[in-house]
């Protein structure tokens, strides 16, 4: 029970738990420029891929918070340390090439970086910039999708957490408690359905308020700044 | 404007080999306001529904009638239309909300009727400060307040709302009837379903009483006309006999949630065997996150909680508190293995949900699940009682029995903590504690 209580609270803290604030209040433009060039820096640090992990850290710490930098350091480390510890044990068993605990610890990292990265990714889109952006292509009818998943993924993971927690107390098996916690996900969408019907039906026709921070603007930038100047080194040859 | 703002005949109107609703008129003109009470379970919610055409949506709803509010009729005008003159107030607010920041939810109606929204108006319901928010870390009262925002700002002439204020704390419920006034003087009306439409009087409504999905009463505003329990059947404080032993301690308890300032600051609480304390606080103030702490569901920033025996909470939202998938099959689970048939029948009659035993806890009505969670509880026999407003959406005959299940409780020593706003559970109370600032101050 616990332990499926800490992994959602992960998720939570990894995905969830801001708003429209922190890196999310910066261009799109910016944010998919950073998350192209974070992709890339993969390639010239391949052999020391802690630093692509570090420099992501501390783009996200001052982007976000501590909070959120260690869930989802916690949470992508997990495929790192499932990959790492496979490959080291099957290799150690003789069922593929034996690898040092050195190389085990490179595949934690790589695989721990992509993990990040796509947490990172999915903690800087802005639910209402994606609105705002299918309202203006013409989609407003599709426009409310993005502010509903937000919404709806934390508040059924939240009700989760609770329902485990209560059922922890009632004494109950972790497994018999994911019926009812289950059951409990699927009438919230059912209750809200029904509550907000109408506004559901309609299309969303005009911009919802959004604002950019100068301070994460600033952050991203110097990020991209950053990353691209060593990628041009890479390029050259210089690193 | 000489048409009526809502106009209906219900000839029948429910759930198909359910409940229903028989023979309800009613008639709400523009400056007008409609109370509608009854018992829990009388088909308040179910008449609410079927005026705003909603009740077509639900498992195996059905209606036969005619409903015209102002000037079209909701089960055959376009969404658009409707929801261009409507407001409507879910009894369960979180279930209201499809936002996820306070921001974004008030803006979201205007969006669809092609509005420009203006967020700083926010600071009227109370919600300035909270704009940038997430809406799933709202308090259940800060949520009823955000409903309350973008349904009348959005210029619906006529609010449907289903118990609106009922985790609201009293302040609150005083400036929200304020703002109905204003919305009838500005010739809007309100539909409102309510277990204290006392709360309502002073806008000189008209009543609607139901009993048992049929009318019983409609016309002018009269309190005799209010259903009120008989004055018998209370459980006497001096039932109750108190021991010394402590079975829940909290000491200098502080809690924050990731990335904010804390919501509790240096909370101690002793509760000992036999005791009812009642923690109340404005809406956000961190009641429920206290109960949470001393459950030990959240762990504190800071300080410890000690607690001697089983512990369980029922909160705000009761669904989340169930185990079975039947309110029979709950209360069997609580009862534990050799239970009688005669206990679970004798719990269910108590909190009156005899006659829905058999019933599915997904298809139960708020105040039902509530009652259900409440007779599971007791029948599981816990040591220490968390409940997070055990009586919201409840009428005062139900009350008026969870008054006294709660005191027979604690009169065979269990512990009981009550976070709530409503002021008929307030004289059970040994110790009434308010959270002020994060800070605990009990008397």
């Amino acid at each position: 029970m616990q332990i499926i209580g800490a992994l959602v609270g992960l998720i939570y803290r990894s995905l969830f738990m801001s708003g429209e604030t922190g890196l999310r209040a910066a261009p799109s433009v910016l944010k998919i420029t950073i998350i192209i060039l974070s992709a890339l820096i993969y390639i010239p640090f391949y052999n020391e891929p802690y630093i692509p992990v570090l420099i992501l850290s501390i783009t996200g710490l001052l982007g976000f918070n501590r909070w959120w930098a260690g869930a989802s350091l916690a949470l992508s480390s997990i495929p790192g340390i499932w990959y790492g510890l496979t490959a080291y044990l099957f290799g150690f068993l003789g069922f593929a090439a034996h690898i040092s605990p050195i190389d085990a610890s490179m595949i934690y990292f790589r695989t721990t970086y992509i993990s990040f990265l796509v947490l990172f990714a999915g903690s800087i889109i802005s639910p209402v910039q994606l609105s705002n952006f299918l309202i203006k292509i013409g989609l407003g009818d599709k426009a409310i999708t993005p502010i509903i998943l937000w919404r709806t993924m934390p508040a059924g993971l939240h009700d989760m957490m609770e329902s485990l927690a209560i059922g922890a107390l009632k004494g109950e098996k972790a497994w018999k408690r994911l019926g009812p916690a289950t059951a409990s996900m699927i009438e919230y969408s059912r209750i809200v359905w029904e509550n907000n019907y109408y506004r559901l039906e309609l299309p969303l026709k005009t911009l919802l308020p959004y604002r950019s921070e100068k301070k994460y603007v600033v952050l991203l930038l110097a990020s991209i700044l950053f990353e691209a100047s060593i990628l041009v080194l890479y390029v050259l040859r210089i690193i | 404007m000489s048409q009526a703002a809502v106009k209906a005949k219900v000839s029948e109107a429910g759930y198909k080999g359910g409940f229903s609703i028989k023979d309800v008129f009613l008639q709400v003109d523009y400056g007008e306001a409609l109370v509608i009470t009854g018992r829990s379970g009388s088909g308040k919610s179910t008449l609410l529904k079927s005026l705003l055409g909603l009740i077509k949506l639900s498992r195996n709803g059905y209606f036969r009638g005619e409903v015209i509010v102002s000037g079209i009729n909701p089960y055959r005008e376009k969404p658009e239309k409707i929801f261009q003159i409507i407001g409507y107030i879910p009894q369960d607010p979180w279930y209201g909300v499809l936002g996820h920041t306070v921001e974004t939810e008030y803006c979201l109606s205007f969006s669809v009727l092609g509005l420009q929204c203006n967020p700083s108006r926010l600071s009227i319901y109370g919600l300035g400060r909270l704009r940038d928010h997430i809406t799933y870390g709202l308090s259940a009262g800060q949520i009823q307040r955000l409903l309350w925002a973008s349904n009348i700002d959005k210029g619906g002439k006529v609010l449907f709302m289903d118990e609106p204020g009922v985790y609201i704390d009293e302040q609150g419920k005083k400036e929200f009837v304020n703002l109905v006034k204003k919305h009838l003087e500005n010739g809007g009306s309100a539909i409102i379903v309510d277990h204290d439409p006392l709360l309502w009087a002073r806008l000189s409504p008209k009543l609607l009483v139901l009993e048992n999905g049929r009318p019983v009463y409609e016309g002018v505003f009269r309190e005799d006309k209010v259903p009120t329990p008989p004055k018998e059947g209370f459980a006497s404080e001096t039932m109750r006999s108190r021991g010394n032993d402590v079975l829940l301690v909290a000491d200098n308890i502080w809690y924050s949630y990731p990335g904010q300032k804390p919501v509790l600051k240096g909370i101690s609480i002793t509760v000992g065997k036999g005791e009812i304390i009642g923690i109340t606080g404005s809406n956000g103030a961190g009641k429920s996150t206290l109960l949470k702490i001393l459950a030990g569901i959240y762990k504190p920033s800071r300080g410890v909680v000690m607690r001697k025996g089983k512990t369980i909470l029922i909160p705000e939202n009761p669904l989340l508190y169930f185990s079975g998938a039947t309110i029979k099959e709950e209360l069997k689970l609580a009862c534990g293995r050799g239970c009688s048939e005669e206990k679970i029948t004798a719990a269910a009659e108590e909190f009156g949900i005899k006659r829905i035993l058999e019933k599915p806890l997904a298809e139960t009505s708020s105040g039902e699940r509530r009652r259900a969670a409440l007779a599971s509880a007791f029948l599981a026999g816990y040591d220490i009682f968390l409940f997070d407003e055990p009586s919201g959406g409840l009428d005062n005959y139900i009350v008026r029995k969870v008054i006294d299940s709660i005191l027979a409780t604690a009169s065979s020593g269990k512990a009981v903590v009550i976070a709530s706003h409503d002021k008929r559970l307030h004289s059970i109370y040994d110790k009434t504690c308010v959270i002020e600032g994060g800070v605990l101050k009990c008397k």
